[in-house]
This record gives structure tokens, sequence and C-alpha cells, in this order.
């Protein structure tokens, strides 16, 4: 294959007929060759430039949303190039408590504007990986087997091995329990939490909250007080403080009513422009209607990623996302029987 | 770049405080129990319940009569031995002989042997055995007690003979002195017996309280999960502990003023002192507090830092020489009783409250206390693991 005439200088791909910038704002959505986002792009050769001057060809995996550039020697180029887009980036992850395997070498890839899902049974491992994507967990040694099995974990392009300081700055929390502080007002709350990212305009920034929580009103008043919904409200807003580029929830609208379930994702949905929001769900119609994109866990494992049509597509007859997810959790069931 | 750091530090240990402080204050019913009733309840019952004890020293009185006294000396001899029984310190014995008095105090059955020569010539001889106790300021109220008596008795005996002599009542009275006694304790006059068990209960009160309201700080963020949510901020573990170590601390010092004041005004406790009592009471409340962080950071639930805040309080308080004096220790319990901070906090108390004691005197106990609350905050901060399961 001839090498296409450098169109341009910079950080971006190359076609055989165009350049593309990845700098900036771009986005996967628009990646060269005109790929829509749900379509496969596999196997088709794409000419790397980095600044216009190396020369590199590798395969570059275009799935769904997901950039990958498998040619070992490209390996830096390619994490440097996703890095403007891919904010969670997770391959053979793996946690173990005792003898129990709660994370068994996951590999995820999410990027900006998409609410992503962690669906599964309980046990299956979502609390763990959020937790591990929060800091909160170091996850298990990066030893390497072989080459093929490196392990990566990076949020918003830091290390989580070596730079979880950097990391705490780009992500926001929500655990799945309330977490506030049930003897402070929410004004105090949200101060509290704030002044941990050392925000130039804190006060600006809080009342900016507490309205997009409905909670101005009754900035002052302890949240012990408050019911369910509002303490959600404000436990993600505590969260959001920094504008963080990646969000993770645990079991975000659990318990809630189902208009505070609707209002917690339309918050949600608000918020994605520019983020990676990271959500583990038990509601899987949920998770349908107000997902980008799922991952299905079973025993610390990942079974299937993709947006919710595509696994409904993949596993006929299953109607809805519920009905594909039980039929995955069947086949696993099945094929861990027969190992046994 | 060093100083934004430090300045952004500073700000987060402030925030930190304020929030602590604030969580505390909304607290109502135990800020009440914390701060204001309990060391003030606590002190006054231990006041009164400890009021008239320990029980008094036996002691064994050999009178020699020999020797021709003067008329009515043996009057005096009873009455001198009658009110050291009715002190309320001493419980006196007589004994027959000086052999029988030695062998009492050899056997236990005495703590204190004291021998009284009624001369013919004037007052020959009086002996103490000083064996009284091996706690000083119980060996001191027991002096005073000893002390106030002989001397009326010295005098009594010296007026009586002055009469048989021939000399005018008047001139008797003018004439008359006490014993030229020589004591090798202070001279500290107004010794309740109390006043040596208030300075110890000061320690207990104070650090009771600071160790179990500060054991469940860190648990119960974890329990409530808030903990989870402060562990994914840039607050570092150094800024978390010292938040909640200085907030916890001002109420502390507050306790402990209140409760050095409520034995001062309710039990009229001897303070010679008080400024530095609190003082030294106030650091007391800081390390209970920081030794209720240590605890928090390593327990996991609320119940696990209770049941270990307790046996450490009830351990130190067997160790700190409140109970039970450090020189009739083990040598193993010796040795551990002087690595506890609160040993010297309950010495230099003691030494403030009951010897008169000064800062040059005890400014070795509070430096002793002052690197303790850093070396135990700076543990708290190490073992405290930024990881939720």
């Amino acid at each position: 294959m001839p090498s296409p005439p450098w169109a341009q200088s910079g950080i971006g791909l190359q076609t055989h007929s165009s350049w593309v910038s990845l700098t900036g704002e771009s986005s996967i959505g628009t990646i060269p060759g005109g790929c829509p986002s749900s379509t496969y792009a596999v196997g088709e050769e794409w000419w790397p430039s980095l600044l216009g001057q190396q020369r590199m060809p590798a395969h570059l995996y275009v799935e769904d949303r997901r950039i990958w550039l498998v040619a070992t020697e490209c390996n830096q180029m390619a994490e440097r190039v996703c890095a403007t887009d891919v904010l969670v980036d997770v391959r053979n992850v793996s946690k173990t408590f005792g003898q129990v395997k709660a994370l068994n070498a996951v590999s995820l890839t999410i990027g900006a504007n998409e609410i992503f899902g962690l669906l599964g049974p309980n046990g299956s491992g979502k609390t763990t990986m959020l937790r591990i994507l929060a800091t909160l967990l170091p996850p298990d040694s990066r030893s390497i087997r072989n080459s093929a099995e490196k392990v990566i974990c990076r949020v918003a392009g830091h290390d989580l091995f070596t730079r979880s300081d950097e990391v705490r700055r780009t992500i926001g929390y929500v655990p799945q329990r309330d977490c506030l502080y049930g003897d402070l007002s929410a004004q105090d709350n949200l101060t509290f939490f704030s002044t941990a990212y050392d925000l130039a305009d804190k006060p600006q920034r809080i009342g900016q909250l507490l309205r997009m929580a409905g909670l101005y009103e009754r900035r002052n008043t302890l949240v012990s007080t408050f019911s369910g919904g509002m303490m959600k409200r404000l436990s993600i807003m505590c969260a959001l403080a920094h504008e963080p580029p990646v969000l993770l929830l645990d079991e975000a609208t659990v318990g809630l009513d189902a208009e505070t379930r609707r209002g917690i994702w339309k918050i949600l949905e608000e918020l994605k422009t520019g983020r990676a929001i990271v959500v583990a769900t038990h509601y899987i119609n949920e998770a349908e209607e107000h997902c980008d994109r799922v991952a299905l866990l079973i025993d610390g494992k990942v079974i299937d990623v993709g947006a919710p049509t595509e696994l409904i597509g993949r596993y006929p007859p299953a109607r809805n996302l519920e009905e594909a997810a039980a039929v995955i959790q069947e086949v696993h069931a099945a094929k861990r029987k027969n190992k046994e | 770049m060093k100083s934004l750091r430090t300045i952004a530090r500073t700000r987060h240990i402030w925030t930190a405080t304020l929030t602590e402080f604030k969580r505390i204050w909304n607290d109502k019913p135990s800020f009440i129990a914390y701060v204001l009733g309990g060391p003030v309840i606590l002190a006054t019952i231990i006041g009164f319940a400890a009021y008239r004890s320990p029980q008094p020293l036996e002691i064994a009185v050999f009178v020699n009569r020999s020797s021709p006294s003067p008329a009515g000396a043996n009057d005096s001899t009873e009455q001198l031995i009658q009110d050291l029984g009715s002190s309320g310190v001493l419980s006196v014995a007589e004994v027959p002989s000086l052999d029988d008095g030695w062998n009492r105090l050899d056997q236990g059955d005495a703590r204190a042997f004291v021998i009284l020569e009624e001369g013919a010539t004037g007052l020959e001889g009086v002996g103490v055995t000083l064996d009284i106790s091996s706690n000083p300021m119980v060996q001191q109220a027991a002096y005073n007690a000893l002390r106030d008596g002989l001397e009326k008795w010295s005098r009594d005996i010296t007026f009586k003979r002055l009469i048989e002599n021939g000399v005018p009542a008047e001139e008797a009275v003018q004439i008359a002195s006490p014993l030229d006694l020589e004591w090798i304790t202070n001279e500290h006059t107004h010794i309740k017996f109390f006043d040596s068990y208030a300075s110890g209960s000061i320690v207990v009160v104070v650090l009771g309280f600071s160790v179990l309201y500060s054991c469940t700080a860190i648990t119960s963020e974890r329990s409530r999960g808030t903990i989870e949510r402060l562990f994914v901020t840039p607050y570092t573990k150094t800024e978390i502990v010292a938040g909640k170590l200085i907030a916890q601390s001002v109420f502390a010092v507050l306790a402990a003023m209140l409760c050095v004041a409520t034995l001062a005004i309710v039990h009229h406790v001897a303070l010679d002192n008080i400024f530095l009592v609190m003082v030294i009471a106030g650091l007391v409340g800081i390390n209970g507090v920081i030794i209720g962080l240590v605890i928090s950071s390593f327990t996991y639930r609320e119940a696990q830092s209770m049941l270990v805040a307790v046996v450490t309080f009830i351990g130190i308080i067997f160790l700190m020489g409140f109970i039970w004096p450090p020189e009739s220790m083990h040598p193993v319990a010796k040795y551990i009783s002087s690595a506890i901070p609160f040993t010297y906090a309950t010495g230099a108390i003691r030494q403030l409250n009951l010897v008169g004691a000064g800062f040059s005197d005890v400014w070795q106990d509070f430096v002793i206390l002052t690197g303790s609350v850093i070396v135990l905050a700076a543990l708290a901060t190490l073992i405290l693991r930024r990881e939720i399961r």
C-alpha cells in the first residue's frame, strides 16, 4: 500500500485520502473516514501520525466509540491519541480479596460524552470496579505475566497506580449510600467537600450547585431532615463541585421512588457533555433507557459490552436489555457448569 | 509553589476543623453530655464518693510510762490517741510494748509506729516510724495529722509540767512550746484527705471523656459512609486527622477546665496553681483525643472502637499511678507505666495541687505530654488506611 502524502502536521490520523486532527475538541464520533460510532472498522489500515513526522502503519480498531491501536510499536502513540477522548482506560485489572477474585482481568474503555452502565448481579464486582476507579481500592499488582496482559488503569489520562492524587482531582464519586454529614447543612456539606479542590470561585460554584439540585432555598437546613431524593441530589452535587471529567456513581437511584429516579437520570443526562459518567446499577431497564453503553459483569468478569440495542440484538430472542442480561447469565452459568 | 501548597493545606485543615467543630456543636445532646454535663457530674460524684476514702491508716502507738511523768500527762496522751483516732486519717491502737509495736509493723497490721515518751525531765523522745504509705500524698496527709496531734500533746504535757513546778498558769501558757519536730515532707498545711485522690480524678475524668468521645470519630464516618467520599477528595490523611484533633481538642480542653473548676468549687480541693493544673488537664484531654483517634484509625465498627477504648482507658487507669503507686508495681508494669504520658500528668497535677510545685518542677511533664500528642498524631495518620472494603 503506497504511503499517502501527509496533509498536515499535528496529532491526528492519516487515511489514504484525508487527515483528521485529534487534538483539542475532536471527538471519537467524528473519526476519519466518517465511521459512525456504532459501526466497526476492524482491521482497516490507517496511518497515524504524530506531529506529522512519524509514519508508522498500524491497525486501528474502531469499535463503537473505542479506539485501539494494536501494533505494539504504536502503543505509546495510541495512548496519546486516545487520551483526548478516552477518560477511563482499564485493561486486565484484577482484584482479589483473600481467596475471592472480585475482579478478573477486566478491560473497559469509556469515552467522554457517554453514560456507561455497569450491570450485574450482586457480588459481580461492580462496586469493586468503581472503588478501584475512585482510588478507594488498589487493583492487584500490575505485574505482567506476559506482554499481552499488561495491566493498565488510567483515569482521565492519569495512571491510577502512580498518580492517584491526580486521579482524585479528576473524579467525582457518589457512593451507594448518601454519605453526607447529616449534622451539617447542605451548604456546609458542599463547602467542606469543595474546599478540598481549592476552587477560585467557591461561593459562586456552591450557589450554582445548590440551584442545580433545587436545594438553594433549603441550603441552611440540616441534611438529616432531607428526603432521600434531596439527599441523593445533594450527594451528586458534592461530587461535582470541581467539575470533574469523570463521574462515578454507585447505585445512584436505589431506594428512590420512580419520579425521583427519573429526576436523577435527567441530571445525569444534562451532565454527560464532556464527561464520562460511570453508573453501577441494578435497574437494567433504567440502564437500557439512559446509558449509552453498558458492560455486564458476572463473577468479576466483563461478559459483554456494547450499546443496549446492540446487546439486545446479540442475544435473540431477547426483546429488551433485561432479557438479554438473563440470556447472558444463563449462558455463563451453563459454561461454568460445563467447566466444573 | 511550596508556599501555595502550604496555604492550601492550611485552608484544608482549617475547613476540616471548622466542619468537625460545627458537627459537634450541632449535635447538641452529645455536646452537652461531653463538654458540659459529663465532666461536671462525674467530678462531683467522684468527690462525694471518695470523700472519706481511703480508710484511715492503721498506726500503733507505744507510750513509755516507765519513767516518772508529770501529773495529768497520762490524760494528755490518752487525748492524743483519741484525737489521732478521730482525725479520719489514722486508726490508732495502743500497744503494750516496743516489741509488740515493731511486730505489728513487720506483719503489716500497722502501717506506722509512734513511740511516745513522757519523761521525768520533759519529753525525752518521740519516735515516729515513717513507713506509712508509699504514696507521698497519703504520707503527707498522715504526717499532718500526726504533727498536729503531737504538737498539741507536747504542748499540753509541757504546760502541766510547768504548773507542777509552780509556774503560774498565765506564764506557763507563754512558755509552753510544742516539740521541735523535724518532718521530712513539705510544709503544705491545707491538704484534705480527698485531695490526693482529686488530682488523679481530674486525669481519669478528662481522659475518659476525651478517649470515649473521639474513639468513634473516624469509625462513625466509616459506618455512615462519609469517609468513602472523603477519601476520594484530595484531602490528605494528615489534614483529616488534624481537623478532627484540633476541633475535638477545643472541647476536651473546655471539659478539662470544667472538671477542675468543679473539684475546686464543689469539693474545695486544694489547688495551689489552678492555671497550671488546668493546662495539664487540657493536655490530658488532647492526649485522650489523639488516643481515641488512633483507636478510630484501625477499628472498623463503632462497637469495636468503644471496646478497644474502654480496655485502653481502664488499662491506663491501672498503670498511671492513680490506684496503685508505680513503685509498688511489677517491674514490667512499672516500665509500661513510665511510658504512659498520663502517669506524668497524674504526678504533675499532684505536685501542683498538693505540694505547691511550680512550672519549674513540672516542665518535664509538660514536654512529655506535648511530645506524646505529636507522636500519637503521627501514628494515627500512619495507621489510617485510605482504603474502603
